[in-house]
């Protein structure tokens, strides 16, 4: 959202006292996200699925959804764009991926609630207005799941990255004792083309990459 | 003759309890949870947060440097599976300008009971308009007290020379919690 501001006075008036003025709005992002930031979904046969948000407050709320591109056009999602909540009641945002093709699709969608103010913030002269405001982020993708990646060492981490045509989901993990070690370093999707440097302890003597069907790629150091 | 009579009632009982008694399924539903809310060192939601950049009192001398605020971000988190098992903290410029020569360092350090991740330091600028705050957050919750959560200072970083009085505007700052 950008907001033209026109401040008034002269720039002799400026230089004597320059406010840098943080004004924020209501930050507390009422509506919470219940199901999860991230879902996948398994080639043309899974068409959908539903974001839930739930809504804590005693105050009805409205979610606003805006759609952006993570891969490929993100019209190929349907979503509504806002939702009514009742006070304490959950619903569920349903969406539809609309093209029926095998393509690798990723769409984010940003959960904000819309803000209640009584009106606009007054903006005085030699003052610099910064808004605030919170929002969650759900990924979603539609594809399939590839086993290979490309990795390459480098003094800063394992460089690791997806050349297939299709997704890598999954998880990092370093060696050490010739097997997986310790919670997961990092995680993510590796959408086709991207590539990731991800950083292990010193003393670890690999890399166990594992995807989310247990498919496991691993590199020791060199 | 009391006492086998007594067993016989236990018995009995045990005997109708497993005729009438299912096995039931419990199940067990937790929400993937994403919660975050910006607040002040009260733990009041923040209304605003001024900072003064002002003159010099001695002709000749540059512009004082400005002290720094600290707000906190309280969150709760609880993860899943693989790839949404980590959650980070953006911060994005999503309107408006910084004044010229001026920029802001945005200090996370994490905290909270948990898979609390590592901050970062950003720095937001006319040209930077996003970063990474916190990264690496799992299953884990900031507390809603006064002191409780993430502390972000803001610090605004300039040079007086490279300060242009006429030049100003309105910054609009979104923090984002989205998987890593």
């Amino acid at each position: 959202m950008k907001v033209a501001v026109e401040f008034p006075g002269s720039a002799i008036g400026w230089a004597g006292i320059l406010w840098f003025g943080l004004l924020q709005g209501s930050a507390w992002s009422q509506v919470v996200v219940t199901n999860g930031l991230s879902h996948f979904h398994r080639g043309p046969s899974q068409a959908g699925g539903y974001i839930e948000l739930w809504n804590p407050t005693p105050e009805r709320q409205t979610a606003i959804l805006i759609r952006d591109s993570l891969l490929g056009p993100m019209n190929d999602l349907q979503i509504a764009s806002e939702v009514h909540i009742p006070p304490k009641a959950r619903v569920r945002m349903n969406y539809q991926w609309l093209r029926e093709d095998s393509s690798s699709q990723g769409v984010r969608v940003f959960v904000s609630t819309a803000a209640h103010r009584a009106a606009a913030p007054e903006v005085k002269a030699g003052q610099i207005l910064v808004q605030l405001s919170t929002r969650y982020a759900v990924d979603l993708y539609r594809g399939q799941l590839c086993e290979e990646l490309d990795l390459l060492w480098s003094d800063r981490g394992i460089r690791v990255t997806n050349q297939s045509k299709d997704f890598w989901a999954g998880s990092c993990y370093a060696i050490r004792n010739g097997e997986r070690h310790g919670g997961s370093l990092a995680s993510g999707v590796l959408r086709p083309g991207d590539s990731r440097i991800w950083q292990l302890p010193e003393d670890s003597e690999g890399a166990w990459l594992e995807n989310t069907d247990g498919v496991v790629v691993a590199s020791r150091r060199p | 003759m009391r006492t086998i009579f007594l067993t016989s009632s236990l018995l009995l009982g045990l005997s109708l309890s497993a005729q009438n008694v299912d096995f039931v399924d419990a199940n067990f539903y937790i929400d993937e949870s994403a919660m975050v809310r910006a607040v002040n060192a009260q733990a009041a939601n923040l209304t605003d947060l001024t900072f003064h950049i002002v003159s010099p009192n001695m002709p000749g001398a540059p512009y004082p440097a400005v002290t720094s605020q600290t707000m906190f971000l309280q969150y709760t988190s609880v993860k899943t599976a693989a790839p949404d098992d980590q959650r980070q903290i953006t911060v994005d410029v999503v309107g408006g300008d910084f004044p010229a020569g001026v920029s802001m360092s945005l200090n996370a350090q994490s905290a909270g009971t948990g898979s609390i991740g590592s901050g970062n330091e950003v720095d937001l600028n006319n040209n930077t308009t996003s970063g990474t705050l916190v990264s690496a957050i799992g299953s884990a919750y900031s507390g809603t007290g006064a002191g409780q959560g993430i502390p972000i200072t803001y610090a605004l970083n300039f040079a007086t020379e490279a300060l242009d009085a006429s030049t100003a505007g309105m910054v609009s700052l979104q923090f984002t919690l989205s998987n890593n």
